[in-house]
């Protein structure tokens, strides 16, 4: 049974083995794997100590007894049923790892691991019949199950074959009587017989005197604290639950490292795209300015004709009006249609830079840039320099 | 739940597969993210380039009315080579300016220079002596915007034998319209 996808309400679905189970499961359900009876060993046991950090080691060594099997083979929980000071009574069941494993198979093979392993006795007692001492009576695998459960932990059981009101009428009081002699109260048990043996109703009134109540499945079946599940199963869940964790954040990474190359790509397109809606801009307009084009660097060509910044007149002009004082002289000027020289003397090479300093500064002299060597210093400690100017 | 393969290798088998695969991813990255990386700076550069491009044709267009007028006023002004006398012609005008005002010509000549697009040329060559300020004044007279007079070349220094003088050596030039304008 489990929750319903939509209502959330309980669902029951009859699955005849577990391999059909498997089928409505996926790795990662959280999901209680019940029992049957006859996979497990449910022994009463009274222990001689109350100290819980004691009743594992006991335990243990009680059901070594019972089993044919070594400890470290079989997985064993236990459950108190009641305390007192002298000692402790306690609910004990075992199963073997290799016949859990065996029944399991279906589920495991898939990658089916519950978070759970219990008795399905367990879990009808713990549902039923919280309190008191209750005898339970239901079908499981083409067999009667008669299980007997205190304070709702499971203490005995027993499986018959066939739903046959007359075996039932004589193995019923040897259960009691066995039980009895295991300690337990059964004078005035709660009856809890499963609605499909309705049939057997008059036979369990006639020996408990008490028709019992009808039980049907449990919708939800309450927890148990009874756990069987294996430590091999455990850690198989922690190393799959390690795994999912990676997966997720694997996922996570690779999303994100997507989502970077996709906002890469994004990034490239959108400039791909400005280049294209530019090309296509420059190249409608480009009939409208070629024109343009010709015709400046035509106008630039004939700058010297047309350009009054180039004409020697101007360029003399701004020259001498750029002399830090008259003691620095222009001793020659050249000047063809895109170059200028000019060679001086000054009284310092101070002076000399001084002077190229302010042409250099000279708006109207902006047309060319000028360069001036290291000027030579002549014996009279005079300073000759020699001034360069190319068009920009 | 882990493939059937991968849990049928030894821890050192996955960790060896596992550094294969790393490195490979890493290398693949490498190469990927590299030409990513290029394709992203040389689109940057395209984006740049044709930003530049646009700006200069919007200054184009918003100057275009003042450039037609250029054209049109070279079209009215730049003269036309209609003979080859026209270099004598330019000597003429050179000689009858500084004529005027006092300027020596010497060794004076004349000859055509090598058509461009834009212009094809006639030149006179002249050497000069002359004090300063008449010089001033024949360099003003000789060369005025609508006169397409050019000089070509133009040397000038302090005479050697008298620093009052100044000697001048000249390429004086007329750019007239291209041939076919």
């Amino acid at each position: 049974m489990r929750f319903a996808e939509h209502s959330g309400a309980w669902e029951v679905r009859g699955m005849a083995t577990l391999d059909e189970a498997a089928e409505v499961l996926q790795p990662g359900d959280d999901f209680v794997l019940g029992l049957p009876v006859d996979l497990v060993l449910a022994q009463r046991l009274r222990l001689p100590t109350s100290d819980p950090e004691e009743f594992a080691d006991m335990v243990r060594i009680q059901i070594e007894k019972a089993m044919p099997y070594p400890t470290e083979e079989m997985t064993i929980d236990s459950e108190v049923i009641s305390q007192a000071e002298e000692g402790s009574v306690i609910s004990a069941v075992a199963v073997h790892n290799d016949k859990l494993s065996e029944l399991a198979a279906p589920l495991i093979s898939r990658g089916l691991i519950p978070n759970h392993v219990t008795v399905y006795a367990a879990q009808r007692a713990a549902t039923y019949s919280p309190n008191g001492t209750a005898l339970l009576v239901y079908p499981e695998n083409e067999a009667i199950v008669c299980a007997i459960a205190e304070e709702g932990k499971l203490s005995f059981t027993r499986t018959m074959d066939g739903a046959d009101p007359l075996q039932l009428q004589r193995d019923l009081p040897q259960l009691a009587l066995s039980a009895e002699l295991q300690g337990i109260d059964i004078s005035s048990p709660n009856i809890l017989l499963d609605e499909s043996l309705f049939a057997l109703r008059d036979t369990v009134h006639g020996i408990f005197a008490s028709s019992g109540e009808l039980i049907a499945v449990e919708v939800p079946p309450a927890e148990t604290k009874l756990n069987l599940l294996p430590e091999s199963w455990r850690r198989r869940t922690a190393q799959l639950a390690r795994q999912k964790e990676w997966r997720k954040r694997l996922l996570i990474a690779g999303g994100a490292y997507a989502g970077l190359l996709l906002l890469f790509f994004l990034y490239l397109l959108i400039l791909r795209l400005q280049i294209s809606r530019l090309d296509r801009r420059i190249e409608r307009d480009a009939p409208r300015t070629e024109f343009v084009k010709q015709t400046e660097a035509k106008w630039k060509a004939l700058a010297p004709a047309l350009d009054p910044h180039y004409y020697p007149i101007e360029v003399l002009l701004h020259l001498f009006q750029s002399l830090p004082t008259p003691d620095v002289r222009i001793t020659t000027y050249s000047q063809s249609a895109r170059q200028i020289s000019v060679d001086g003397e000054a009284p310092s090479a101070a002076l000399a830079y001084q002077f190229a300093d302010k042409v250099k500064k000279n708006p109207e002299l902006q047309a060319f840039r000028f360069d001036m060597a290291a000027p030579r210093i002549l014996p009279n400690d005079h300073a000759q320099f020699r001034l360069e100017g190319k068009p920009k | 739940m882990m493939p059937a393969w991968f849990q049928r290798l030894s821890q050192r088998e996955r960790l060896l597969g596992a550094g294969v695969v790393g490195t490979l991813f890493l290398l693949i990255n490498l190469f990927l993210w590299s030409s990513l990386l290029g394709k992203a700076e040389q689109a940057r550069a395209d984006l740049a380039a044709r930003q530049a491009t646009r700006n200069a044709q919007d200054v184009y267009i918003k100057e275009r009315d003042l450039w037609t007028k250029r054209d049109e006023w070279l079209k009215q002004h730049q003269p036309v080579l209609k003979s080859p006398g026209e270099a004598s012609t330019l000597l003429d005008q050179v000689k009858q300016i500084a004529g005027k005002h006092n300027v020596l010509i010497e060794n004076p000549a004349i000859g055509t220079s090598d058509a461009t697009p834009y212009h094809q040329s006639v030149f006179a060559s002249i050497e000069t002596k002359s004090p300063w300020p008449p010089l001033v004044r024949f360099l003003y007279e000789v060369q005025q915007p609508e006169s397409f007079v050019v000089f070509e070349n133009i040397t000038l220094q302090i005479d050697n034998a008298d620093p009052t003088m100044m000697r001048g050596k000249f390429k004086i030039a007329r750019w007239f319209a291209p041939g076919g304008k």
